[in-house]
Order: C-alpha cells, then sequence, then structure tokens
C-alpha cells in the first residue's frame, strides 16, 4: 500500500499516465479509501486547469513595437 | 514567449531579443510551414532553437534540467509530512475537509489570478518554462520534450514542482486547508 507521501510525489506521474500498470492501480487503491489524498488530487487538477493566457507577464510594449516594424520591415522586402 | 525564453537566459533583455529573433525567423518560414506540427509547437520549437543558440553564445547558460536541481518543495513536504509524527508520519499533518467539495469557480476570482501570476514569475526558470508550455499554451508532453530539449523524466519532475508550487500558491489565497489536527484523520 502506498503511503500518502507516495501519492503526493506521485500525483503528476499518474495525471501524465507514465505510472506503471501496478503503480497505477496501488495509486488508485490508496486514493479511493483517503479523501485528503483524493482532495488533493482535485486541487493539483483545478490548479492545472485554472492557469490560462492571464497567468503571464504583460507583454512589454517596447517588445511589441520592435515585433511590428521587424514585421513591416520584412514586409517592404517583399 | 518570454518566460519560456527567460529559461535559457538570466538576462530579461536577452531574453526580449530571442523572442524578436523568434518572430523574424516565423515570417521568414512561414511559407515554407509544412504543418506537421501544430503552428503553436511549430513557433516555439524555433523559439527554442533561438534561445539554445543564444545562450550558448553567451558561454554563461546551464543545462535547462540542472538549473532547477536544487529548487525541490521540501518546506512544503515538511509541513505537509511532519517525519517525526508518532502516529501519522508519511500522512497528512493538515486535513481539510473542504478538499472534497473545491470550488473550481474561486479560481476566476481577482485574488487568486493575481496570486497566479505571481508565482509564475517567480518559479524557477525551468519550471516556469515547462508549466507555461503545458498548462498555459496547451502544448503536449511531448512538443514540451521536443521544444525544451528535456527527456520525458526531466520534464515530469519540472512539471510536478510548478503544479506543487503553483497549488501551493492557490491554497494561500483561497484558504482550502481548514483543520489542523492529524487525528481527523479517523
Amino acid at each position: 500500500m502506498l503511503t500518502c507521501r507516495q501519492i503526493y510525489d506521485l500525483i503528476t506521474e499518474y495525471d501524465e499516465g507514465s505510472l506503471e500498470a501496478s503503480e497505477r492501480r496501488q495509486f488508485e487503491a490508496h486514493v479511493v479509501l483517503c479523501p485528503p489524498c483524493r482532495g488533493f488530487l482535485s486541487q493539483m487538477r483545478a490548479t492545472r486547469n485554472g492557469l490560462g493566457p492571464e497567468a503571464l507577464p504583460e507583454f512589454p510594449g517596447e517588445l511589441e513595437d520592435s515585433i511590428v516594424k521587424a514585421f513591416q520591415a520584412w514586409k517592404a522586402q517583399r | 514567449m518570454l518566460q519560456v525564453a527567460a529559461a535559457y537566459v538570466p538576462d530579461r533583455q536577452v531574453a526580449a531579443e530571442i523572442v524578436q529573433e523568434t518572430w523574424i525567423a516565423v515570417l521568414r518560414g512561414l511559407e515554407g510551414f509544412e504543418s506537421r506540427s501544430s503552428l503553436r509547437t511549430w513557433v516555439f520549437t524555433i523559439l527554442g532553437n533561438c534561445a539554445r543558440r543564444r545562450a550558448k553564445s553567451e558561454a554563461r547558460s546551464t543545462p535547462l534540467s540542472s538549473l532547477d536541481a536544487a529548487a525541490g518543495p521540501r518546506d512544503e513536504l515538511d509541513s505537509l509530512f511532519p517525519a517525526n509524527h508518532p502516529r501519522w508520519a508519511s500522512c497528512w499533518s493538515t486535513i481539510n475537509t473542504r478538499w472534497e467539495t473545491l470550488p473550481e469557480e474561486a479560481l476566476a476570482v481577482k485574488e487568486a489570478e493575481r496570486a497566479i501570476a505571481q508565482k509564475l514569475r517567480s518559479l524557477p526558470p525551468g519550471q516556469a518554462a515547462v508549466i507555461t508550455l503545458r498548462d498555459v499554451e496547451g502544448l503536449s508532453s511531448e512538443e514540451v520534450c521536443w521544444v525544451l530539449g528535456l527527456s520525458a523524466g526531466n520534464q515530469r519532475v519540472l512539471l510536478h514542482r510548478a503544479r506543487l508550487a503553483m497549488r501551493r500558491a492557490l491554497q494561500e489565497v483561497l484558504d482550502w486547508q481548514g483543520e489542523t489536527d492529524p487525528d481527523a484523520h479517523l
């Protein structure tokens, strides 16, 4: 039987589908019986699903300007 | 894109130059794009190549996978799983009865958004690059390995650490954690 600590370590591998079949079964057997680990798994999934473009730092205005200039120069050459 | 470029070079200005160089390379290559991969993956692949080339010429780069090796989630582990607990070693030290009814809509609140953005900026660069490409940009694990030149194992380790850190940041604002009595485990 896996411990909660091991579930914590394996949680991403489980979600990535990279656990071997026997380990995956042990993982699921633990999670079914352990409410805190079930909660932790759902929090990890909610965290993943909650990440969107708004998490990214703002694109610096001067970089945007220089890219637009590069685009215009490229277009002028064609 | 800046986030990903910053994984290779410490200087924000150089990272910005890599992004610009990438867009120019994208414009030049666009006609030859054969849609064997998605356009998005193709753009990030060019970014990875530009960044690696630039990092090499800056000669102060470290391989991406070694960047975050020391930055494991140790501090969190010590508080979540106290090794010397008389009854519950390797079990959760803090049990949250609310964990089962997770308010997904809570993630949309401004405070949570801010916490996510702030945490993402403070992650070690390799973790930030992997979680940005996987969970924000939606690339597959294979695509991320390809773009960043990582092994599948290293990609997973970086993703795991990054997601743990993001969950932790959210926990702090959303107060997901409630009771702290280990015997509540019964």
